[in-house]
């Protein structure tokens, strides 16, 4: 059935009424939303917009096309695992604050992916980060809240950088439709930093690993869906076949593996991940082609539903038994087998095993790199496949569920979130053994390609196999490093460290020639006081009080010498 | 998981590694990066590329690991 009913309308309306429901009938509510979201998606027509005027300018709120929809199923089935896996929340847990930002969030989410302006792509990136900085907040710890305000703080900054390149685009070319941009000018680039910061492009990257590890167990599901997409959405939107998205993807895909292998907190080994698998499909768009294009929107897709799967799993565990840090866990498979089973499948799902989604996707990515001729880039990608193995393949589910046993013994999750993580499991399983399922809604035809050749299973099975192997021989070897108690200093310590130190530095300084000043300052007014108080104080000469008779015996000099000189 | 499990999945695991390589020199696998000529070249990429992820992992602790306090020490 055709509608023109805008995609994020059902969600804002939504957040307007689940603070009015308790009980049942949110769970209810809330389990439509997405549903009745899907349908309105399904029943767009491609090619359907619908504008607004406003101060001027056509405001294009709902741009219907194959990647605009792609992005619209996704955030749908996003939203929906996600809302149910969050069911179960209390009022313990700002279950009201959590429904209604998450609700707020994902509509930001489709309604940046469906505006076709950049002024409407702004006012959705804005409410991205306002809504979804309350997923952090949720959690209601002191470092949550601190993390929370940097998120915000950096989430802005990019916005602002998002206007700023609307509006030097408009006074340029005076259209702010989003279509191509290309890095051409202040405007291009100023749109670029806005996506580079949403994307966790390096540099810029920590608010994620900074943010995402301290939201609540089911806050982080709904942020490893939304936020990075988007900036994946708006670079095969704005940018597809800039040379420098190869490099920048390569990279990305590289230096978070060196962290993921060390960092403690399994969260954050996630949160690092997710940046990894971003640089496949920030490389997929730079390459440009219809096949790395349809590679990145492809492995954006995938990345939501095995990332949320991981993610989910760590919340579990998080949830059951207070940390996701390696150093605590161990031999939870014992208590909790069926998130044991479901996190493997995330695992494998994102390792890119053969019938696994991550495996249909990257595949497009690799091949198209090869099909274009970038062999240095190709063996770079290879290996952070082959890293992707190491920390999100096996240290997530080892340090997790097997390795040395905890003597933790706690129970599986409440069913609502068992059954978000069967529905994850089972998407990641259907598109990698039916990728047609996923293929045949990408934005260029796939004219028959199938990943499915025994050249290539063959040799991803070698990679994934000899890649497990090295983690098996250092685990034997006893040199696989271990897990420890620890921070790792990021970029982040710039501005969590250095800067607030420097300030400090800078704030003792400027105190230091302040008081010089101001101590300077009073030695003069002493000097003075003490000056004055010299000539007119009680025992000055100017203040003395001199007798009547002095002063007419003086009158009478002065008249007497006025006389004097009047006669000559 | 006990100590013989544990052997037999290890054991297993080895097994499935030796037959991938040896399927590397039974199917000719079609080619079109010149470095995919070596042969078993995705086996010893994975190993290697993982083996040196790890120790490159392992020498940037020195560099970056702080206690856990360090961010709420002042």
């Amino acid at each position: 059935m055709p509608t023109d009913l805008p995609p994020f309308a059902i969600f804002l309306a939504g957040a307007l009424l689940v603070p009015f429901v308790r009980g049942w009938p949110r769970r209810v509510l809330l389990l439509a939303i997405p549903v009745l979201g899907a349908l309105n998606v399904a029943g767009i027509q491609e090619g359907f917009e619908l504008s607004v005027g406003m101060l001027g300018y056509e405001l294009s709120l709902v741009r219907a096309d194959r990647l605009s929809l792609l992005f619209g199923y996704l955030f749908h089935l996003g939203a929906f695992i996600a809302i149910l896996y969050s069911l179960h929340l209390r009022k313990e847990e700002s279950a009201t604050l959590q429904h209604t930002a998450a609700l707020v969030y994902a509509g930001s989410g489709l309604g940046a992916v469906f505006a076709g302006d950049l002024v409407t792509l702004f006012l959705f990136w804005e409410l991205l980060a306002v809504s979804s900085v309350f997923l952090v907040f949720a959690r209601g710890t002191e470092r949550a809240r601190r993390a929370g305000m940097r998120y915000l703080v950096i989430q802005v900054v990019s916005g602002v950088a998002l206007l700023a390149g609307a509006m030097a685009r408009a006074a340029q070319t005076g259209d702010i439709s989003f279509g191509f941009i290309g890095l051409e000018g202040l405007s291009g680039w100023l749109i670029f930093l806005a996506i580079a910061v949403k994307g966790a492009f390096p540099l810029v990257h920590n608010w994620l690993t900074d943010a995402y590890p301290e939201s609540t167990p089911t806050g982080t599901v709904f942020l490893s869906a939304f936020t990075t997409k988007v900036a994946v959405y708006a670079l095969a939107r704005g940018f597809p076949g800039t040379d420098l998205l190869i490099y920048v993807g390569a990279v990305m895909a590289c230096y978070p593996i060196f962290f993921a292998v060390i960092e403690n907190d399994l969260r954050r080994v996630l949160s690092y991940s997710m940046i990894n698998q971003i640089g496949f499909m920030v490389c997929g768009v730079g390459v440009g082609t219809a096949m790395a294009v349809n590679g990145a929107v492809a492995h954006a897709f995938n990345d939501v539903l095995f990332k949320g799967l991981l993610f989910m799993s760590m919340g579990a565990v998080l949830y059951r038994t207070g940390t996701t840090k390696a150093s605590e866990l161990g031999g939870l498979w014992k208590t909790m087998p069926f998130t044991t089973i479901l996190c493997i499948v995330g695992a494998a799902s994102i390792s890119a095993l053969p019938l696994f989604n991550g495996f249909v996707s990257k595949a497009l990515i690799m091949t198209a790199l090869l099909e274009e001729h970038h062999y240095w880039i190709w063996p770079v990608m290879l290996f952070a496949s082959a890293g992707v193995v190491e920390h999100a393949g096996i240290k997530i589910p080892f340090f997790a569920f097997f390795a040395h046993d905890s003597g933790i013994r706690t129970r599986e999750p409440p069913w609502n979130m068992l059954a978000a993580m069967t529905v994850g499991a089972a998407a990641c399983i259907a598109i990698g053994s039916m990728p047609w399922l996923l293929y045949e809604h990408l934005p260029f035809s796939m004219d028959g390609y199938s990943p499915y050749d025994v050249t290539h299973v063959l040799t991803q099975l070698q990679l994934l196999a000899f890649a497990i192997g090295a983690v098996v021989l250092f685990r034997l070897m006893r040199i696989y490093p271990d897990e420890i108690r620890a921070v790792n200093l990021d970029v982040e310590w710039v501005y969590r460290k250095a800067a607030p130190a420097m300030v400090r530095r800078v704030g003792s300084a400027i105190r230091g020639a302040d008081s010089a000043v101001r101590g300077a300052a009073l030695g003069g007014v002493n000097w003075a006081l003490g000056g004055a108080f010299r000539h007119t104080g009680p025992h000055g000469a100017l203040a003395r009080s001199w007798p009547t008779g002095s002063m007419v015996l003086w009158v009478a000099v002065l008249l007497a010498a006025f006389l004097i000189l009047r006669a000559f | 998981m006990g100590p013989k499990a544990t052997r037999v999945i290890l054991v297993a695991f080895f097994v499935i590694c030796a037959g991938l390589v040896i399927a590397d020199f039974v199917y000719h696998r079609h080619m079109e990066h010149p470095l995919e000529g070596i042969p078993a070249f995705y086996t010893i990429y994975g190993l290697v590329g993982v083996g040196a992820l790890i120790m490159a992992a392992k020498g940037l602790r020195r560099i970056v690991m702080r206690s856990e306090d360090y961010y709420d020490a002042d």
